[in-house]
């Protein structure tokens, strides 16, 4: 984790930094882990709810 | 928002950013690296959603999505490209008010790929239905909580958070490379 501002309010993840926070995020909002919903959306089979739209949108986080 | 590094551009675009959302908020702006300049890269809100309070409304939950990539102008200069947003308001629930989104590259009907639009559910128009927009900027939405929704000011914002939005967003005013849908 490291800040990219003065005052540390911009924050870049690593990639297991970002995998750790997306894992958190799919468990709390989808009640699966971040394993599991990358082969769902892998599959193609992930619902249409802005939950899922919102988490795809981090997927860049877990690469 | 140009740079004469990949660095300094993504630099230039994260904050004005921070910058906005400082009126509102003091939760922090995450964002993704990727391997290479070019890879597409995400921001997150630290709190997810982010819970606020509007004197109009009463709690309204923002939820950020946003992703972008760096791009060479030339030998000696780089900009961040915005490739996708989904803005999401939520009410208390976590029911879905409104939300503002350009996804270019994501699945629907292909005869609405690439039309910035919203989602605003209201009696017989569900979620599904696409209402078209122009581009949307992070500022504007902040905007939208701090004067329309009266979602409270942080207090070192309260008297110029108006002027620091408009601050904060001219940089991508000035620099976007499109507002509006275009044919390829």
């Amino acid at each position: 984790m490291s800040t990219l501002t003065a005052d540390g309010n911009v924050v870049e993840l690593s990639r297991e930094e970002g995998r750790a926070m997306l894992d958190e995020r799919t468990r709390r909002l989808l009640g699966m882990s971040l394993e599991e919903f990358e082969a769902i959306n892998e599959a193609g089979t992930l619902p249409d709810t802005p939950e899922v739209e919102h988490l795809v949108m981090l997927l860049p986080f877990a690469r | 928002m140009p740079g004469r590094s990949p660095e300094e551009a993504r630099k230039a675009f994260l904050q004005p950013l921070q910058r906005a959302l400082s009126c509102i908020t003091d939760t922090k702006l995450l964002v993704s690296r990727g391997r290479q300049p070019g890879d597409v890269e995400a921001l997150a809100l630290s709190e997810d959603p982010l819970r606020l309070t509007s004197a109009r409304i009463g709690i309204v939950q923002f939820v950020l999505g946003h992703q972008f990539k760096l791009v060479p102008d030339g030998r000696k200069s780089w900009h961040v490209s915005t490739t996708a947003y989904r803005y999401h308001l939520l009410d208390d629930s976590g029911a879905e008010l409104i939300a503002w989104h350009w996804h270019p590259g994501s699945l629907g009907d292909p005869r609405l790929r690439g039309h910035p639009h919203l989602h605003a559910p209201a009696g017989s128009i569900d979620r599904h239905i696409h209402v078209p927009t122009g581009r949307v900027s992070i500022e504007s939405v902040l905007r939208l909580l701090l004067i329309d929704l009266a979602v409270p000011a942080r207090p070192a914002h309260v008297a110029d958070f108006a002027k620091v939005l408009d601050e904060c967003e001219s940089p991508f005013i000035e620099h976007r490379r499109w507002h509006a849908w275009r044919r390829p």
